[in-house]
């Protein structure tokens, strides 16, 4: 995103099949028309029409048509583009796709304040970053900080071929390598959900933390607890650690219920989801359930 | 005393091709341009002033050597400039070609170019030869140009190259 800062404080110069200039006291007015050509050697602007405003503290200007701005780290796409090289700010409308090197984002509408490197983005947003997919209706950005916040949230997807795992709460909180979910926070993978007050992914380690009267559901059963850990492999759930109060309730395979509360439990799932592995219960009678839950 | 046949004839030219409006002459110092003064009018508005170094009387037209033409709008608000090294004016239509480094000039916007053609009935100049446009700090390239009437915009064609000076 840096290359929008120079691009909004750059000195542009520019080429087009043909101009009017509408010369007014101490302002020009450019309407430019056909392959429309910006560029201060380092970004490149390209449109079908566009008007420019020129004057002493005027230097502000729209680009129509088939917009794109490339630059050596991002590149910028959409239908309509306003800029401003003296309030230090550049809006994006329609069909918005800023491609970056590791995200990617879609939008009906974007905002960029140069000044300090934050953008704003509203409408139907798609945000793509490896594997995680975010749908939302209003997202902000610091891109020099990597910090923002996600508002009006679809859900969020982390994706691999056609496996999917989906989260969901009512506002994110984007930190470097980490999201923070809050309010009516789920996830759903397979035949596994869960759901909390809070819930936090850390990207790297593919680990999902879920908090506040967590709960999380599996195909024979449900766990409790203070906090439930959340591991994943090749995007499925693989593991899930109960950590401090723990109470897992789990179907026996006779359909009898069974209620194992201990400090700490580790379930290990199956590609099917159902448990295949159990830890935690060296010190309570429950392991006598446990080997008969075993398929 | 030849000074003094040329814009008499000048004068009587553009007079008798022009029912409708009123020439006037003068004769004033204006840098450079002293030889020549001819002031095209309708009623007691201004339409153009003309100044040359020399003049060649043709059948339907005037040759203009090293000249001046200052536009005005129908208020007689001067609307701009135009020199030339060299030129014709058609004594029927007052439509002028200029040619040699031709310059237009309105308001703080100067064009450089090589051939320019002022459509008197249109009050607009044009030309398909390559111009330099410059108007607040910045400067255009185009191929052929066009104004708007009274010299109020301009749009520049060929592929156009603009920036800041």
């Amino acid at each position: 995103m840096n290359l929008i800062l120079i691009l909004l404080v750059a000195k542009f110069s520019y080429e087009a099949d043909s101009v009017k200039i509408i010369p007014k006291k101490g302002l020009d007015l450019i309407a430019a028309k056909g392959n429309i050509n910006l560029n201060d050697g380092k970004t490149f602007i390209t449109g079908d029409s566009a008007l420019i405003f020129k004057s002493s503290d005027i230097d502000s200007g729209f680009i129509y048509g088939n917009v794109s701005i490339k630059g050596e780290e991002i590149e910028i796409s959409c239908k309509k583009a306003k800029y401003s090289f003296l309030n230090e700010e550049a809006e994006f409308f329609e069909n918005v796709r800023v491609k970056g090197k590791e995200e990617s984002i879609f939008a009906d509408h974007i905002k960029y304040f140069t000044k300090k490197n934050f953008a704003v983005a509203r409408g139907n947003i798609l945000i793509e970053k490896e594997d995680i997919k975010i749908f939302c209706k209003e997202a902000n950005y610091d891109f020099k900080k990597k910090r923002g916040n996600i508002n009006l949230i679809e859900k969020v997807q982390i994706v691999s071929g056609d496996k999917e795992i989906n989260l969901y709460g009512n506002k994110i909180e984007v930190a470097p390598d980490t999201l923070y979910f809050t309010g009516d926070v789920r996830i759903e993978g397979g035949k596994e959900s869960g759901k909390g007050d809070t819930l936090i992914y850390v990207e790297k380690e593919e680990v999902a933390y879920l908090k506040g009267n967590p709960v999380f559901y599996f195909e024979k059963g449900n766990a409790k607890g203070e906090e439930i850990e959340l591991k994943f492999k090749d995007r499925k759930i693989e593991k899930g650690k109960i950590l401090k109060k723990s109470l897992l309730e789990i179907l026996t395979e006779k359909e009898e219920k069974v209620i194992i509360n201990t400090y700490i439990i580790e379930s290990f799932f199956d590609e099917e989801g159902n448990i295949k592995n159990l830890k935690g219960f060296d010190k309570v009678e429950g392991i006598i359930f446990l080997n008969k839950i075993k398929k | 005393m030849e000074k003094s046949k040329k814009i008499i004839l000048i004068f009587l030219l553009i007079f008798g091709f022009c029912k409708k409006s009123e020439v006037k002459k003068k004769e004033e110092k204006l840098s450079g341009f002293e030889k020549i003064h001819l002031i095209e009018s309708r009623g007691e508005t201004k339409s153009f002033e003309l100044f040359a170094k020399n003049v060649v009387d043709e059948e339907d037209s005037v040759f203009l050597y090293d000249f001046k033409v200052i536009f005005y709008d129908s208020q007689g608000v001067k609307t701009g400039e135009l020199t030339g090294d060299s030129g014709w004016i058609n004594k029927k239509n007052l439509n002028i070609l200029a040619r040699k480094n031709v310059i237009l000039k309105h308001e703080r916007e100067s064009l450089f170019t090589e051939e320019i053609v002022w459509i008197d009935s249109l009050k607009i100049a044009k030309s398909d030869k390559d111009v330099i446009f410059y108007h607040e700090n910045n400067v255009t390239y185009g191929k052929g140009f066009i104004t708007g009437k009274n010299l109020k915009e301009i749009i520049i064609r060929g592929r156009v190259k603009g920036g800041g000076e």
